[in-house]
């Protein structure tokens, strides 16, 4: 019965969680009698959302995708970049130092070079995303397999082996099993890669909607696109983790 | 086996004060309090111990494959994974093993579904299989049931006789051991150890 009732204070908590920044919002906007070029009213952006052309799920589905393809092909490559240098001690001390070096370069800062290069291309935009987020992996990667649990080294070392004779049967499912944290913040990257790379090389998304809706100081469809974003934050994050999950089945 | 004046210390506690052993029994049994130093021995002969370690001799035939109270299995893996992955084997092999049929029931199933107990015995399977020339267990009859236990010990026995394994173990019941007639060697109940009393 008290697990029950705690249930249900949780589910509350929960519903006043999600109302309460648009109850805010209401009671600043109205209470306050702001102006729309400061804060727009919620009719604003449901107006936004039924005028913009082509529609606004357009939008949402091209900012959507593009995440999806980026983030996938850049744990792809973030893993895959791990384990090779955990496998082989002699790439990982000539690649170690250009490795640590370009992960230091903000991401962000590295978008103009890749818009010169590819152009408002969608290969351009996956790549921005793929370069932002798989330098953090691949370290992350390494460092799981660096730190992997004493009773493993026992192991290999009774059988004369090593756990970096084992890509499939054992490293890689160990980096799985340790590595969401580090997924779930690059996926915070990856969006906000998004967003930067569709303000300055798009004529569709949602960040093509932010950059051309500053021009003519339409803050409703800013609005508006930013609490899409903060949807597919939301979306991913929990598809990420159920998906994860069901990879990582011996994890309960 | 051979040591000669082994000295170790741990976090600034003397746990081994030129110790010294030597016993050339095929199958030897460490009892004593817990605490005393016994899986610290076992880890210090297998080389994963080496920090803080120093010895005038420290000698023994075959390179150790220890096992610890803990398993070092892949949950991912089923019992078969978990054995075929990582080594060569035939089913030949197998057949000869008591343990192998009595863990054929849940062999093929994934680690992460297995009890402890499950566990403890596709563990000491895949190290029976592998047939080292020095095998270390730390309490290695956890978590079993008596019928378990048995198979345990007939399979250990196997090794002894068939392939000259030498097997040191702990444990804190030498009820444990079933058909094993070890030597027994006693664990003081005060650190530093020194020497061990040899069951008369």
């Amino acid at each position: 019965m008290n697990s029950i009732k705690k249930n249900n204070w949780n589910i509350y908590l929960i519903i006043l969680g999600i109302l309460l920044i648009p109850a805010i919002w209401v009671i600043v906007k109205y209470l306050f009698n702001i102006e729309d070029r400061f804060l727009p009213s919620p009719q604003s952006l449901v107006d936004a959302f039924t005028s913009i052309e082509p529609n606004i799920i357009i939008h949402f589905l091209y900012s959507f995708s593009r995440l999806l393809i980026g983030f996938s092909f850049g744990i792809f490559a973030g893993i895959l970049f791990g384990l090779f240098l955990y496998k082989s001690k002699f790439f990982y001390n000539l690649l170690n130092p250009a490795f640590q070096s370009l992960r230091s370069i903000p991401p962000f800062a590295t978008i103009p070079f890749f818009l010169l290069w590819f152009g408002f291309s969608e290969t351009g935009k996956f790549i921005i995303i793929v370069f932002g987020i798989s330098f953090n992996l691949a370290i992350a990667s390494y460092q799981t397999l660096s730190n992997i649990d004493d009773k493993y080294h026992i192991y290999f070392r009774s059988i004369n082996k090593e756990a970096r004779n084992y890509i499939r049967a054992f490293t890689l499912p160990y980096i799985c099993g340790n590595i969401l944290p580090t997924l779930r913040f690059s996926l915070s990257t990856a969006i906000g890669l998004v967003v930067v790379a569709e303000m300055l090389g798009s004529q569709i998304g949602l960040g093509y909607l932010i950059n051309t809706s500053k021009s003519t100081f339409s803050l409703n469809v800013v609005f508006l696109a930013a609490i899409l974003f903060g949807i597919i934050n939301f979306l991913t994050d929990k598809i990420l983790i159920f998906l994860w999950k069901k990879i990582v089945y011996w994890q309960k | 086996m051979n040591i000669s004046e082994l000295s170790f210390s741990y976090n600034k506690n003397q746990i081994f004060d030129k110790f010294s052993f030597f016993d050339v029994s095929p199958l030897i049994l460490l009892m004593g309090p817990s605490g005393c130093g016994k899986t610290t021995l076992l880890k210090i002969i297998s080389g994963y111990l080496n920090e803080n370690v120093s010895y005038k001799e420290l000698s023994y035939i075959g390179n150790p494959y220890l096992i610890l109270q803990g398993d070092a299995l892949c949950p991912w893996l089923s019992g078969y994974g978990n054995i075929q992955e990582f080594m060569n084997m035939t089913q030949n092999n197998l057949e000869d093993i008591p343990l192998y049929k009595h863990t054929l029931k849940f062999l093929d199933k994934k680690i992460c579904n297995l009890s402890f107990g499950q566990r403890r015995m596709v563990e000491l399977l895949r190290a029976i299989i592998f047939k080292p020339q020095l095998l270390l267990l730390d309490e290695p009859f956890n978590f079993l049931d008596s019928e378990s236990r048995k198979f345990v010990s007939d399979s250990l026995q196997n090794l002894i006789d068939k392939y000259s394994t030498k097997i040191i173990l702990t444990s804190h019941y030498d009820e444990d051991l079933g058909n094993l007639k070890p030597v027994i060697y006693y664990f003081p109940k005060i650190i530093p150890v020194i020497e061990l009393n040899k069951e008369k």
